[in-house]
């Protein structure tokens, strides 16, 4: 069968339902959101079939660091945790002995959303997208929904495949948008390639999506508070002793600013930082909070209704960068 | 369509309804007993039942229309095909034309498939300017996520020079160029658009605009099949209800309540609300059944399928209400003899779906329920006749031959399931009662019943020749029937609606030509002329 038409149509279908989602997204608004930071934290996590959106999954809710989290999946069982953890299961639906729970993805995203905030016994959520749904549309789903703040897009690549899957025109097009959508780029299996290979497919990343923050994973290892909005829950950042291939660092600015937000916002807008993440409250000159939140390229700056503390957390891959964050920062105050 | 009687030239009708059908000679014993007219507006046309469109989501869809298309390539618009523009250019006189004819500047022009790689760059805030400085433009990208905003527009967004955000954009001198990318800066840009698009009135104004593209297309009798879910059944409700009465919705319209809404928001009031709703319509505009939604969409690939399932990552979704529930959950409606439309797109779903009948058949055993699974896209021949077995029927989406089959074959589906899209020939030798929807929409496909009976009589995908599992073909009066008729036995109205015969209502269609003479081909291209409702030309 010939196919003439098929990326474009294909492409226009995709365009049509990510302005319906992002004008229904709106629609569904209460006008009275907040900014309350007490919304469910929803990550957004995205990568093709075998890229190892699982392995990080399982590793996640096996090593939740206290966080009872959420995580949301088309096939409740694929993920496949240690049976020592499994307790009530149903077909939609397994509940955790450490308080986590995995669920299946409901036909309507909003709704589910509203329930587990309502609910409210967990502290964040981890959608994971099938590698065909456009992420854009989901986060706005997740933005725009009652209780719920859209923490981050991640999005895991294999670096194996990575290639080919930018040879494939079916493939090159979701995979791009889903690389230029994240806000973190995770490079799973760098324990089953070489350095040669993970140098390529990072290079092949930052061709796609300019500025993307990546980082390798080996066997699906990473820690809470990179994947999710957890640092500022009191979550701190995991031993790294606990998992002999996976290292980040952090820092701490205290007290933090005063900034002028716009001045800040400038200038997380156009420095070519590295962190990963970064959370916390800072003052302006007149003394309002502010609330912080930084996830890869993304940032937001809300004003807040007073945070715990004036500090700010800084995750990074390595000390250079965090340390090269700092100092950006704290040059602001000079200004 | 009255099988029996096939062929007429005249019809005496009285009060909406039909007196006599046959020749101006033969309805005479009528004509003699009561003062009348003839009216031969229509003696060079042919005159058709009224075509039902037994799923559609008018009021939620019709939101949309207000979106101009700027894209570079034709789409298929709800309203029909629209024309790409190749170049930025062309996208700025389009706009240019819109803007000149804009009377009310609060309402801001919005518009869609901007591509800024093939139609020679962005847009940005001084170029949309040169336009209008008056009136609010708003364009989306059609990738990556862009949106484009003149000042008016910033200002309705409400966004200044010292606005601080992720993703606005600026010029080098630091003021706003009109850029919004990323999700919180396109959510913030979408807001004001929204409260236009959604604000008070919208759902008014789109079953306004909804109505008359679907009586354009022949369409006199549909159905909401999501009734409560988007504002609620009152609103909704009265929406309809003085768009009638207001002469802006040239239709009969039933209301199908969304199970999960219904159950959440009366619980086990339901079924006195849907009683006390069915006292309160009329011929016109009523309840009717009640809508479960358990899988996703085909052009979303997030049906439910049966083994070998997707070609690639497996997309799946399933709707609110668990499958262990279901039967609990549809017992209380099959009991009070309200019928259930259940959609099933996958055949996954659909085993489940007949699984669950199978069980309310166990439990109470009733004929002539009519349980219908909306939408039929994927399914085997041996599930049509275990639909048939347990007396169920099928409301089938057949644009998606032609529109989407072939892009499925090699991507999500497979060939065999994505050729074999909705198998009407299958349903037509089991014996199952079957109608032909649009489930107008979100997906870009047109509302057409014509368009539909094209699909279904030549299964001719979208490269224009191949023909796609040619025993799924069903004759050109079959697919009538399933526009007219059978469509109104899916509704459970056939006693009134769907042909014309003596006692039903005056429902007509009015063709320019005859569809059981013009070449199977040009189905589609039939124009229509015009409708009647209850007697009443609508033009």
């Amino acid at each position: 069968m010939s196919r003439p038409t098929e990326l474009r149509f294909e492409e226009l279908d995709s365009a049509w339902s990510r302005v319906i989602a992002t004008l229904s997204a709106s629609r569904q608004r209460d006008k009275a959101k907040s900014n309350d930071r007490a919304d469910l934290d929803v990550t957004l996590l995205t990568g093709f079939l075998g890229s190892g959106k699982t392995t990080i999954l399982r590793h996640i809710l096996e090593h939740p660091n206290g966080l009872k989290i959420a995580v949301v999946v088309n096939d409740v069982g694929g993920i496949e945790v240690d049976a020592h953890l499994v307790g009530e299961k149903t077909s939609g639906r397994i509940s955790l002995a450490n308080g986590c729970v995995c669920c299946a993805l409901a036909d309507d995203l909003s709704h589910q959303l509203e329930t587990l905030a309502r609910i409210g016994d967990c502290d964040v959520v981890i959608i994971e997208a099938s590698g065909v749904a456009d992420p854009i549309s989901i986060a706005h789903t997740i933005h725009e929904t009652n209780g719920c703040h859209l923490d981050g897009i991640v999005a895991v690549a294999d670096p194996i495949s990575l290639e080919e899957q930018f040879g494939n025109q079916h493939t090159a097009l979701l995979l791009r948008r889903q690389l230029q959508a994240a806000h973190l780029v995770l490079v799973s299996k760098a324990d089953l390639v070489n350095e040669h290979a993970r140098q390529s497919a990072s290079d092949l990343i930052a061709e796609a999506a300019p500025g993307s923050r990546i980082l390798s994973l080996e066997n699906g290892q990473i820690d809470v508070t990179v994947l999710c909005g957890a640092a500022d829950r009191g979550v701190s950042l995991t031993n790294s002793d606990n998992f002999s291939n996976f290292e980040v660092v952090s820092t701490v600015i205290s007290p933090a600013g005063p900034w002028d937000p716009r001045e800040l916002g400038k200038v997380l807008e156009h420095s070519k930082h590295q962190l990963l993440r970064a959370k916390g409250w800072f003052d302006d000159e007149h003394g309002s909070r502010y609330h912080l939140e930084v996830v890869g390229r993304r940032w937001s700056i809300e004003q807040s209704n007073g945070g715990p503390f004036q500090a700010l957390v800084l995750i990074g891959v390595n000390q250079a960068d965090v340390d090269a964050a700092a100092v950006t920062l704290r040059a602001i105050t000079k200004r | 369509m009255d099988q029996g009687r096939p062929d007429a030239s005249a019809v005496a009708v009285a009060d909406g309804r039909i007196v006599s059908v046959g020749s101006v000679e033969s309805i005479e014993p009528w004509l003699r007993r009561h003062p009348h007219s003839i009216d031969d507006r229509y003696s060079d046309k042919i005159l058709m039942p009224g075509f039902i469109d037994p799923h559609t989501h008018l009021r939620l869809s019709g939101t949309y229309m207000g979106l101009e298309y700027v894209g570079p390539i034709e789409s298929a618009a709800p309203d029909g095909l629209r024309k790409g523009l190749p170049t930025r250019d062309a996208v700025l006189n389009q706009l240019r034309a819109l803007a000149a004819e804009r009377s009310d500047p609060e309402i801001p022009i919005t518009a869609w498939g901007y591509d800024p790689a093939s139609q020679s760059g962005h847009l940005d805030r001084d170029m949309l300017d040169q336009i209008s400085d008056t009136v609010p433009i708003w364009v989306i990208a059609y990738a990556p996520h862009i949106i484009y905003a003149n000042s008016p527009m910033l200002d309705l967004i409400g966004v200044d020079d010292d606005s601080v955000g992720h993703g606005i954009g600026r010029y080098p001198d630091g003021r706003l160029n009109g850029w919004f990318v990323e999700t919180e800066a396109t959510a913030r840009a979408t807001r004001p658009v929204a409260d236009v698009v959604y604000g008070p009135g919208s759902g008014r104004a789109a079953i306004d605009r909804m109505g008359a593209v679907a009586k354009a297309a022949g369409v006199t009798t549909t159905a909401d099949l999501v009734w409560g879910m988007a504002d609620g059944f009152e609103p909704e409700w009265e929406d309809h209800e003085r768009a009638m009465a207001e002469g802006t919705l040239p239709l009969r319209m039933f209301m199908i309540p969304f199970e999960p809404k219904l159950v959440r928001e009366f619980g086990d009031d339901m079924l006195e609300f849907l009683a006390a709703k069915r006292g309160q319509g009329d011929d016109r505009l009523n309840t009717h059944g009640i809508k479960y939604v358990n899988d996703g969409s085909y052009p979303s690939m997030t049906l439910v399928m049966n083994e070998p399932g997707y070609l690639d990552e497996d997309t799946a979704h399933t709707g609110e209400v668990p499958w262990e529930n279901m039967v609990e959950r549809m017992l209380p409606f099959w009991k009070a003899g309200v019928q259930i439309h259940s959609h099933a797109n996958g055949d996954r779903t659909l085993d489940m779906t007949l699984d669950t009948l199978e069980a309310l058949q166990r439990i109470h055993p009733r004929f002539d329920h009519r349980f219908t699974i909306e939408h039929y896209c994927i399914s085997s021949p041996a599930q049509a006749k275990r639909l048939a077995a347990l007396g169920g029927q099928a409301s089938v989406n057949i644009y998606f031959v032609h529109f989407r089959a072939q892009l499925h074959s090699d991507h999500g589906f497979g060939p065999d399931r994505s050729e074999a899209t909705a198998r009407l020939g299958s349903l037509e030798r089991a014996g199952v009662p079957f109608a032909l929807h649009s489930d107008f929409n979100l997906v870009v496909t047109p509302l057409s019943p014509l368009l539909a009976a094209w699909c279904a009589v030549n299964r001719i995908g979208a490269d224009g020749e191949t023909v796609l599992a040619p025993g799924e073909r069903i004759s050109v009066d079959r697919a009538l029937r399933a526009i007219t008729i059978d469509a109104a036995y899916i509704l459970n109205r056939d006693d009134r609606l769907g042909s014309i015969e003596v006692g039903k209502y005056a429902d007509f269609t009015i063709l320019n030509d005859d569809p059981y003479q013009v070449d199977p081909q040009h189905l589609r291209d039939i124009e229509v002329h015009d409708t009647v409702l209850a007697g009443e030309p609508t033009n």
